[in-house]
């Protein structure tokens, strides 16, 4: 059996220093595999127009292995294991399954590197020019989706070729240009030839300096440049995680409903492995017993929730959940208290969930969230013997916090302003030291 | 008015959280300048009072809570009668105090009301 390095898909982001790899994205590296047996699928037919299947045992004997994680951020190191150089053709002793392989491995590489130039305007040659259009494929397109699926914003996978030749990056970015490529390519899939892929490549251009021009210039915003990505795409899927109850649970086709906040209902698979939890939220749901929920999301076109792909993780919500809470604030009326209260503004708790997103570590004990009478918040915390209120104003972004020690008496009070990340440190250091100090 | 009397106060359902009340139950609002609303518990008992403020007054309520007078004097608060609205209805002041000794008061009667417990709880 030989062994050779086949791909070293380096990994830049925070996630990845101390040269580790988080589970779930050596998962969708997995599919890498099958991308490559599918891609090596599609070249033999193009050296073989008149063939309708591969020859038996083309994937025989080549498998694909992580045989290290190297310095670098992280480099996992793919290695291809040829027991037997299977040739397909004995007449043309060139043309082994591993050759076909390699030539997958280009061809991914270069898809990736047409799709991420397009974006910026720099198409570096005709041979990438025409494996976007060759390699697009409904099927490759499947697994393209998921090899970036875990990625985050802040993340890359740098794809390099052993010899150094041909390197591309992928990153979420990337991943929905792809799917936008994909759409242009099905479009024209009738007459698919290297002359047309330039004119493929020029329209992705274009489209991307038109949303760059009009997101620069303020005219679309960020989730409106992702609708526009997506306009033509019919599904994407992504790491989800939603919050919800289960109303409804079926075991014949082993599938339950999730009822978000919104009340809208989708649908997921059973997996053994989370019936008990299932089942114990389908029985709380009269008591709106909620759960989070995190897995694969598929997603519309508009970027619109459909279901769950796969679910990975089940685990009942913390009773102060704080997306939970604002939930119960949004439900709010104006005259609420004594016909009076003024419910908070769907603007400002939008902004207070994504503060408390950004700002707030998961470490920290949650607060109570009650409305006040002239439409913001009052967070609450009893850490021990320390009373806590932090008044929020929704409109001014700011807060009013006081404590009171109940033991001694002593008082700290102090405004916040919540518009800045400055002041939500200073409130964290506020709750850990009163957190220490009970 | 004696200073064991029970001034009892009404529970917005949204100022409950888990069981939990928040300190505002004790807090006088904008629209209450600086008087707090309470029924004098020598006239009316805690369960009249719900349905008073639900049925007659129409506001919504999931139960009542207590101090009494002489916690309120405890803290400097004056407690007076009120009967223009309704015969039962007391007023906390809190008029002459700074926001952050408001805030104080509010969490001591808050405590003093979680330590009584719930006098009447819709449901219970």
């Amino acid at each position: 059996m030989s062994e050779m390095t086949f791909l070293r898909p380096r990994l830049i982001g925070g996630r990845f220093e101390g040269h580790s790899i988080p589970l779930e994205l050596l998962k969708n590296l997995a599919v890498l595999e099958e991308l490559i047996i599918e891609v090596a699928r599609l070249e033999f037919f193009k050296d073989h127009p008149d063939r309708q299947r591969v020859p038996r045992g083309f994937t025989d004997g080549i498998e694909l292995k992580l045989t290290g994680i190297e310095d670098g951020s992280a480099v996992p190191v793919i290695s291809l294991f040829v027991i037997t150089k299977r040739l397909l053709f004995p007449a043309f002793p060139t043309k082994t399954n591993q050759h076909y392989f390699e030539r997958a491995r280009d061809d991914i590489v270069r898809t990736i590197g047409a799709v991420e130039d397009a974006t910026i305007g720099a198409i570096r040659d005709a041979e990438e020019s025409k494996a976007i259009t060759y390699i697009l494929t409904e099927k490759t397109l499947y697994y393209f989706d998921r090899i970036g699926q875990g990625l985050k914003e802040d993340e890359t996978i740098e794809f390099i070729t052993p010899d150094n030749q041909l390197s591309a990056k992928l990153t979420i970015n990337t991943r929905q240009w792809l799917i936008s490529a994909y759409s242009m390519v099905k479009e024209r899939s009738a007459d698919i030839s290297a002359d047309i892929s330039a004119d493929i490549i020029r329209e992705i251009r274009e489209t991307a300096d038109n949303i760059i021009r009009e997101t620069s210039a303020g005219i679309i915003g960020e989730t409106q440049t992702r609708q526009y990505i997506h306009s033509t795409v019919e599904e994407l899927t992504k790491d989800t995680t939603v919050r919800g109850t289960v109303p409804e649970v079926n075991q014949d086709d082993m599938t339950f409903l999730i009822q978000l906040f919104d009340d809208q209902q989708i649908k997921a698979p059973i997996t053994p492995q989370h019936l008990d939890a299932i089942l114990e939220a389908f029985n709380g749901y009269k008591n709106n017993l909620r759960f989070l929920f995190q897995g694969v999301g598929i997603f519309n076109r508009s970027e619109q929730l459909l279901g769950f792909d796969s679910i990975e993780h089940i685990s009942p919500l913390d009773e102060l959940d704080i997306s939970a809470q604002i939930y119960d604030l949004r439900q709010l009326k104006d005259g609420w208290l004594e016909g009076q209260g003024k419910a908070p503004s769907k603007e400002g708790l939008d902004w207070l969930s994504q503060a408390f997103d950004n700002y707030y570590s998961s470490d920290l004990p949650l607060p109570y969230l009650y409305p006040t009478e002239p439409g913001g918040v009052q967070a609450e915390w009893s850490l021990g013997r320390n009373e806590i209120t932090l008044e929020i104003d929704l409109t001014e972004h700011s807060g009013y916090f006081h404590a009171l020690q109940m033991e001694d008496d002593t008082e700290e009070t102090r405004h916040l302003d919540l518009g800045s990340g400055t002041h939500w440190i200073d409130l964290k250091e506020l709750i850990t030291s009163m957190s220490e100090n009970k | 008015m004696t200073p064991a009397t029970l001034l009892f106060r009404q529970v917005n359902p949204a100022w409950i959280k888990n069981g939990r009340i928040t300190s505002q139950v004790f807090k006088p609002t904008p629209k209450d300048e600086g008087c707090l609303s309470v029924y004098d518990g020598d006239r009316i008992t805690a369960e009249a009072s719900w349905r008073h403020y639900t049925i007659e007054l129409e506001y919504q309520s999931v139960g009542v809570v207590a101090v009494m007078v002489c916690e309120c004097k405890k803290h400097d608060l004056c407690v007076k009668h009120d009967p223009e609205p309704f015969p039962e209805h007391v007023v906390i002041k809190f008029t002459d105090y700074s926001k952050s000794q408001i805030e104080k008061k509010a969490k001591r009667l808050k405590e003093a009301a979680e330590m009584r417990g719930w006098q009447y709880k819709v449901g219970e």
